[in-house]
């Protein structure tokens, strides 16, 4: 005999639905609690002794293998040279940049500089682990970081500000970051510019033909102490455009950072 | 199970250590290989968590990776319903 099967049909939508509801809620939920600042601190402090003891391993294996293999090292050494020779050039074009100052400083009489104090704070994830352009330094509101405060590689070097501080860690934005837009002065003759961050330490700016710029001049802060986002490393010109395309970057290698200054 | 388990730490210390693609393409294989891997919505508020910012081009949304990763893992629950080779596993 035959029988016709039981239409079920109704119940099991319903039961459908209320799963569907009930996965919605929990996922927002947990998208509410991870707003939370308490949250991101909490995963912040699982992370912190992996990302220290990385740190620490590295510099633990990278003087034992510096014993074994001459082509490795050879390599190496030409790398931190090579590094070095960067850091010189680029260490140089400010001090020019600062004897300007000086000397238009010098006119102004009764002005005095003031210094600010500095930290230094290792970098625990870059550009290459972090996705979103940020770094993470092991200095944190312990070290009286407070967010804002600007971050300097090698002293001169603008690279970013503290968006976030925790306890014991920051979160540095990088002004190189995708889509962030800035003032900075190009040149010998200071030519304002909008320039816009592309990301991995590149910017990009435009400024009218008229205005001399040649590859190698430093894009600084607007500010009285002299702060260099960068160096002009191209210039593309258009003959149907009335402008003039730069891009600049900042004298550091950020896959290489290890350690920055935060100006507190 | 054990694998399972191995699979999440080993996603979690890619997300420490290793560059973004790493944990990405763990993530989507461990998507495609367990049922239902909703560990990956973890992974997303993890990086969040960490490295999150508000990205500019996207006015200023500071969960992409969380929004990403939760996307990824309702889409795997319909395709995984369509795809007939999946059965077979």
């Amino acid at each position: 005999m035959n029988y016709l099967l039981k239409n079920n049909s109704k119940p099991r939508g319903r039961n459908r639905r209320m799963k569907i509801g009930a996965i919605a809620l929990g996922l927002a939920a947990i998208f509410l609690v991870s707003l939370t600042g308490s949250f991101k601190g909490f995963v912040n402090k699982i992370a912190l002794p992996f990302w220290k003891f990385d740190g620490y391993a590295a510099l633990k294996f990278s003087d034992t293998f510096s014993l074994i293999g001459s082509k490795s090292s050879l390599i190496s050494d030409n790398r931190r040279l090579s590094s070095e020779l960067d850091k010189t050039s680029a260490d140089l074009s400010v001090l020019k940049i600062i004897q300007k100052e000086n000397e238009d400083l010098k006119a102004l009489l009764g002005r005095v500089d003031i210094k600010k104090n500095a930290v230094l704070a290792a970098v625990l994830a870059k550009p290459g682990v972090s996705p979103f352009d940020v770094i993470i330094i092991d200095a944190g509101l312990d070290k009286g970081v407070r967010a804002g405060n600007k971050v300097f590689y090698e002293g001169s070097a603008v690279i970013g500000e503290v968006e976030e501080a925790r306890e014991k860690s920051s979160k540095v934005k990088m002004y190189s970051s995708p889509g962030e837009k800035f003032i900075a002065l190009v040149g010998d003759k200071s030519a304002q510019v909008e320039a816009e961050g592309l990301g991995g330490g590149n910017f990009s700016a435009r400024l009218p033909r008229g205005v001399e710029i040649k590859e190698g001049d430093a894009a600084v802060i607007p500010s009285i102490s002299v702060s260099v986002f960068g160096f002009v490393r191209k210039i593309e010109l258009n003959p149907s455009d009335s402008f003039q395309k730069i891009f600049f970057k900042i004298p550091a290698n950020l896959s290489e950072l290890k350690w920055v200054m935060v100006e507190i | 199970m054990s694998t399972r388990i191995f699979t999440d730490i080993f996603i979690f210390l890619a997300i420490l250590f290793l560059p973004p693609i790493f944990p990405m393409v763990i993530a989507l294989f461990s998507l495609y290989y367990y049922e239902s891997f909703y560990e990956i919505i973890f992974a997303g508020i993890i990086i969040d968590a960490l490295y999150g910012r508000p990205i500019a081009n996207l006015y200023d949304f500071s969960h992409l990776m969380a929004f990403i990763s939760v996307i990824l893992f309702i889409s795997s629950i319909f395709i995984k319903k369509r795809l007939k080779f999946y059965s077979d596993k």
